[in-house]
């Protein structure tokens, strides 16, 4: 549950696809989800959850998609409901303040902006009107230019070569509908070189990749790796990248270059 | 003609362009040759690899520009009776069309006649309306605005199919599919070698489809400009022959060949089935369109299967000693190219044994698998040679080391004729390349005490045990046989050099080795020292790439070029006011303000960028000073140029040069790799458990050894995983793919990633500059072999590869 919560925390806002598919995401133990549907731009939108959560000691943190709350309960149960802003992702303890703030903010005659994500990648702020079938990685590739997520599969989330990292994740960017992007956080390899990250002289100190069309995938799925386990042991390195192929089979040469950076980076 | 050929004062020397131990060819200080940890400087694509900023294929974007696709057919053997067209034309964002009767098409791709038969292995299927086998592109491409309105586009195509006969297997074809059944090579009299045997044997074994799988798609794109100029990106190991493809086939525009990298393997579609019809399908719609064509083949990764695969049978006569006194080879297998396919084992055998006799014979069955090709190289080659020593070995008992020692030997020449050979060549003659390979694999797995009758050995876990091995010979040992090279270096006036060539990109070493012996042959830092990029033109061309025979021959037009080079530098440091120079590129120098007007050229040199006085190093330029003192001249003032200089390197064959063939008896190959695996198969269960591997190659010379290990690495795990358990499979009723994508084809990831060491040995046996040989084929080709042998040592059962968990227990009679 931990690094659930890690890795959820700061997202803000989220979606209303993300919404959606995680609503009934178990916190604790168990968990209930009931919906609300407010009307949003000709579209019926779910706006609530009902998240029951069990936890030992008095302290629960109850972490979903843009919500982060918590509670003291002496019999370690808690309901929370909140009500979600589908817009921004904001989100209010009744139906009523959401709907206050709906008309403030956004506006009944202001259409909901579906096809416009905001993102951050490599440090940098994006605004990007997407279309419904774009994924992460036509926005990356055809929109911002970045060139280093690949496409070996061509979109089936087979090779790992187009992995980026959101939020801290790495994640297969062919497999990310672009209309969940809204406010996500992304690194990519490129992002990597500029800060010159160790991994980037690691993997050329070891000779890891031979034609590098995959490496880039790599490279960044180690980036995560190394982020929430600083100590990495060969195994956890073999398992993390174990979603990446290289067809040149330069695997071998990932683990002391991943090992290496590692041991720069203050870790290992 | 000395200056021309850079230093080889001996004609007789430069046919063989060898270098080692020869007192007037001095070497130069080799700083970063075969150094490692230089880091990006000493490997400059790697910086770009690693962080995605390197361009490929598919990267390439332009503005407006537009994406085509052809059309793959359903069916495994088929022909176009009519098609329709008028609803893709009708969809909105479809900018062009090329039918399979539109003469702009299938005139210029149908009169391709190239030598490698790329007729059938490239797009004439497109233009002919036939395919034979399933997804085989066929009767239309299109152009539009976005990839998704081609692929709508192409589904609104109406054909009337007549379908027809196919097969899959090509051990159970009619022979109406049988296309060719000839002996092909014959070395010395093999009837009389296994009459003077003491023992015959017969093995067969069959390898399975593997495909290619590569890492990028196929890609071409074509950017015109204006009516008549148009820039094409090519995805290919040879872009100067997409070159001179497209000036014969596509007169309409002048071509300019540009060469990003390529997420590739060796061969295949990154080679001959690529590069003439597959941009020039992406031409004629530019043209057509006026706008940037994108072509894309998703599906390439499947199209065809490896030159290796195919049933293989043995008739091999050996004495008692392990001399193998005669091999017969039948071979049954798919076409290659639309020519002979088949692994020409007999060369292979012939260039790495003493074996006197060889037969070789070809089938080719014209199976709907598509065309079977070449990808890493030569597994068919290889498995055709170590088959027999395995089975030499078991058949006496003796141990694979000892048999390979036995028969070592190059041409049908002993070990002995190789030291006198290598004596009167100047090689030196006691490097004897196989036994310290060996040696150096032994040390790892030791196969001279651990090795065991097949069969026999039972570990305390139950499992059977077993040793696998593999040798061959680094077959780009011939100076050029890959194709030669012009490269041009110029040392600009900030004091960096760039080297100049039109290049395909494969392999881990080639740019660690450029930079590194242009950096040391001119005495310049390494950092200093750069390549060419994508978006330049092609006046100089290497060969291939840095893989194979590619790296000796740009190496040593690097070599050429740099030493030619150095010479013009130090003229230039000691210019006397009262001459003018025409280089030898025919550039003239004037007005050349030297810094060394007092000294000659033989009393100065370079070192870490610096221009010196022998005497007095202290007394120093940069390079960059020098070169900014010639004015190459011109109005408006002064000019200021790169020193330019440029080395060649000429292609030698058996057809081109037989006088050389016959001279050296044929072409004595003195450098091999090996390697060894063990295992350990469960009886219960087939799986096998790879415990140990070791891959050592002998390169000659290394020039970027980190470079070189990862080749060894990858070879052996490609090698292992293609044996292993790599399979197409094909549904027999309709001849269609059934696991033709990434996620059901199964190509290894990191966690089949065995224990494998990696080596290297320098003998200076290669024909290359300071007795080099190209590395990055061999490893995976020698893999293919590596695991067989060790499956049969463990059950003591021949075993068809892949070596499956099934195959393995259908062998040993459990299913």
């Amino acid at each position: 549950m931990s690094e659930e919560k890690d890795n959820k925390i700061g997202l803000g806002k989220i979606s209303r696809r993300e919404f959606l598919r995680d609503a009934g995401i178990v916190v604790g133990g168990t968990a209930v989800s009931s919906a609300f549907f407010l009307s949003a731009c000709g579209e019926e939108v779910e706006v609530t959850k009902t998240v029951t959560t069990t936890a030992p000691g008095s302290t629960v943190t109850t972490t979903a998609p843009g919500a982060t709350v918590t509670t003291t309960a002496a019999d370690n149960t808690v309901t929370v409901t909140k009500y979600t802003c589908p817009v921004d992702g904001l989100e209010f303890d009744s139906l009523e303040a959401l709907k206050a703030h709906y008309d403030a903010v956004h506006g009944d005659a202001a259409p909901v902006a579906e096809n416009v994500i905001n993102l951050t990648v490599n440090g940098g702020d994006y605004v990007v009107n997407v279309k419904p079938e774009w994924t992460l990685q036509n926005v990356l590739r055809d929109q911002l230019g970045l060139t280093s997520p690949k496409d070996m599969c061509f979109g089936e989330g087979a090779c790992g070569s187009c992995t980026v990292i959101i939020n801290g994740r790495p994640v297969l960017s062919c497999m990310t509908l672009a209309t969940e992007c809204n406010n996500i956080i992304v690194e990519t390899a490129e992002g990597l070189l500029a800060q010159n990250h160790p991994l980037i002289e690691s993997y050329i100190k070891y000779a890891a990749l031979q034609c590098g069309f995959c490496t880039p995938g790599f490279v960044v799925t180690a980036k995560a790796l190394l982020d929430r386990n600083p100590n990495p042991t060969e195994s956890d390195i073999r398992e993390a990248l174990g979603g990446n192929i290289c067809r040149c089979a330069s695997y071998p040469g990932h683990i002391p270059a991943v090992l290496d950076a590692a041991t720069k980076l203050g870790g290992a | 003609m000395d200056e021309y050929y850079g230093g080889w004062k001996d004609p007789k020397k430069e046919k063989w362009n060898r270098q080692t131990n020869d007192a007037s060819y001095p070497l130069p200080e080799f700083k970063y040759t075969g150094k490692r940890g230089l880091g990006s400087e000493g490997a400059p694509d790697k910086a770009e690899k690693v962080s995605g900023t390197g361009i490929f294929g598919r990267d390439v974007s332009y503005p407006g520009m537009l994406y085509a696709k052809t059309l793959m057919c359903p069916y495994a053997n088929a022909k176009i009776r009519s098609m329709d067209t008028s609803k893709a034309e009708a969809l909105p964002g479809v900018r062009g069309i090329l039918r399979y009767d539109d003469p702009e098409w299938k005139d210029a791709i149908g009169s391709e006649q190239s030598t490698w038969g790329t007729d059938t292995f490239g797009m004439n299927s497109a233009v002919s309306g036939e395919v034979g086998h399933a997804e085989q592109r066929i009767g239309v491409a299109i152009a539009a605005d976005t990839k998704e309105i081609v692929d709508e586009a192409l589904k609104l195509v109406e054909i009337d199919w007549e379908e027809r006969d196919f097969v899959i297997d090509w051990d159970n074809a009619s022979e109406q599919f049988v296309v060719f059944n000839e002996t092909t090579e014959v070395y010395g009299d093999v009837d009389q070698g296994f009459i003077d045997a003491d023992r015959v044997i017969d093995v067969k074994i069959k390898r399975n489809n593997t495909v290619w799988a590569g890492t990028e798609g196929c890609v071409a794109t074509a950017v015109p400009y204006g009516d008549h100029y148009m820039d094409v990106y090519a995805h290919n190991q040879v872009p100067h022959n997409t070159g001179y493809y497209l000036s014969q086939w596509f007169p309409q525009c002048k071509t300019h060949i540009r060469a990003p990298y390529h997420g590739s393997q060796f061969g295949s579609l990154n080679w001959v089935g690529y590069y003439p019809s597959f941009p020039l399908t992406a031409c004629i719609l530019a043209k057509k369109t006026g706008k940037p064509v994108q072509h894309l083949y998703d599906q390439s990764h499947f199209d065809g299967g490896s030159q290796a695969d195919g049933t293989f049978e043995w008739k091999i006569g050996m004495k008692d000693d392990g001399t193998i006194t005669a091999i017969e080879c039948w071979n049954t297998c798919a076409p290659a190219f639309g020519r002979i396919g088949g692994a020409s084992g007999g060369f292979w055998c012939w260039e790495n044994y003493k074996i006197k006799n060889y037969r070789y014979h070809v089938k080719n069955v014209n199976v709907a698998q598509g065309r079977h090709s070449c990808w890493k190289h030569g597994g068919g080659y290889v498995l055709v040679g170590v088959i027999p020593i395995a089975a030499v070995a078991e058949e006496l008992k003796m141990n694979p080391i000892d048999v390979m020692m036995k028969n070592n030997g190059t041409c049908g020449h002993d070990w002995a004729w190789m030291q006198s050979f290598m004596t009167e060549y100047g090689f030196d003659p006691n490097r004897d390349s196989l036994k310290e390979c060996l040696d150096a694999c032994n040390k790892v797995i030791d196969m001279k005490t651990e090795w065991h009758p097949a069969g026999t050995k039972i570990l305390p876990n139950g499992k059977y045990h077993g040793l696998g091995f593999t040798v061959s010979n680094q077959w780009t040992h011939v100076l050029g046989d890959k194709g030669g090279s012009w490269i041009g270096l110029a040392l600009r006036p900030d004091g960096t050099l760039c080297i100049k060539a039109l290049r395909g990109d494969q392999g881990t070493g080639w740019q660690g080795a450029w930079v590194r012996v242009a950096a040391d042959e001119m005495g310049m830092k390494v950092e200093d020292v750069d390549l060419v990029g994508v978006h330049d033109e092609e006046y100089f061309h290497a060969h291939d790439e840095g893989c194979s025979g590619g790296t000796i021959s740009n190496v040593m037009s690097i070599v050429k070029a740099a030493r030619k080079l150095k010479k013009w530098v130090l003229e230039a440091a000691t210019f006397k006011e009262d001459n003018w120079v025409i280089t030898s590129h025919g550039a003239g120098w004037t007005n050349v303000k030297s810094l060394f007007p007092d000294k000659t050229p033989e009393e100065l040199d370079i070192k870490d960028s610096m221009v010196f006085e022998k005497a007095n190093p202290s007394n120093k330029v940069t390079l960059g000073q020098v070169v900014r003192t010639v004015d190459t001249g011109g109005h408006g003032g002064e000019h200021r140029r790169p020193l330019f200089d440029w080395g060649w390197t000429r292609n030698i064959d058996p057809v081109l040069n037989p006088d050389i063939f016959q001279e050296l008896h044929g072409w004595p190959c003195l450098v091999r790799n090996t390697q060894f695996m063990e295992i350990e198969i469960d009886p219960e269960t087939g799986k096998i458990d790879v415990i140990k591997g070791v891959a050592v190659t002998d390169p000659g010379k290394a020039f970027y050894p980190e470079g070189i290990e990862q080749e060894n690495l990858g070879g052996f795990i490609t090698g292992f995983t293609r044996a292993g358990f790599e399979e197409l499979f094909y549904d027999p009723t309709t001849g269609v793919q059934l696991n033709n994508d990434l996620i059901f084809y199964p190509v290894s990831v990191m966690n089949d990633t065995p224990n494998v060491v990696a080596g290297y040995v320098e003998t200076g046996g290669g024909y290359g500059p300071y007795g080099s040989v190209g590395n990055g084929e061999t490893p995976s080709a020698s893999g293919q072999s590596c695991i067989t042998t060790a499956v049969y040592n463990a059950i003591g059962k021949w075993v068809d590869a892949p070596c499956t968990p099934d195959r393995i227990l259908k062998a040993l009679g459990k299913i």
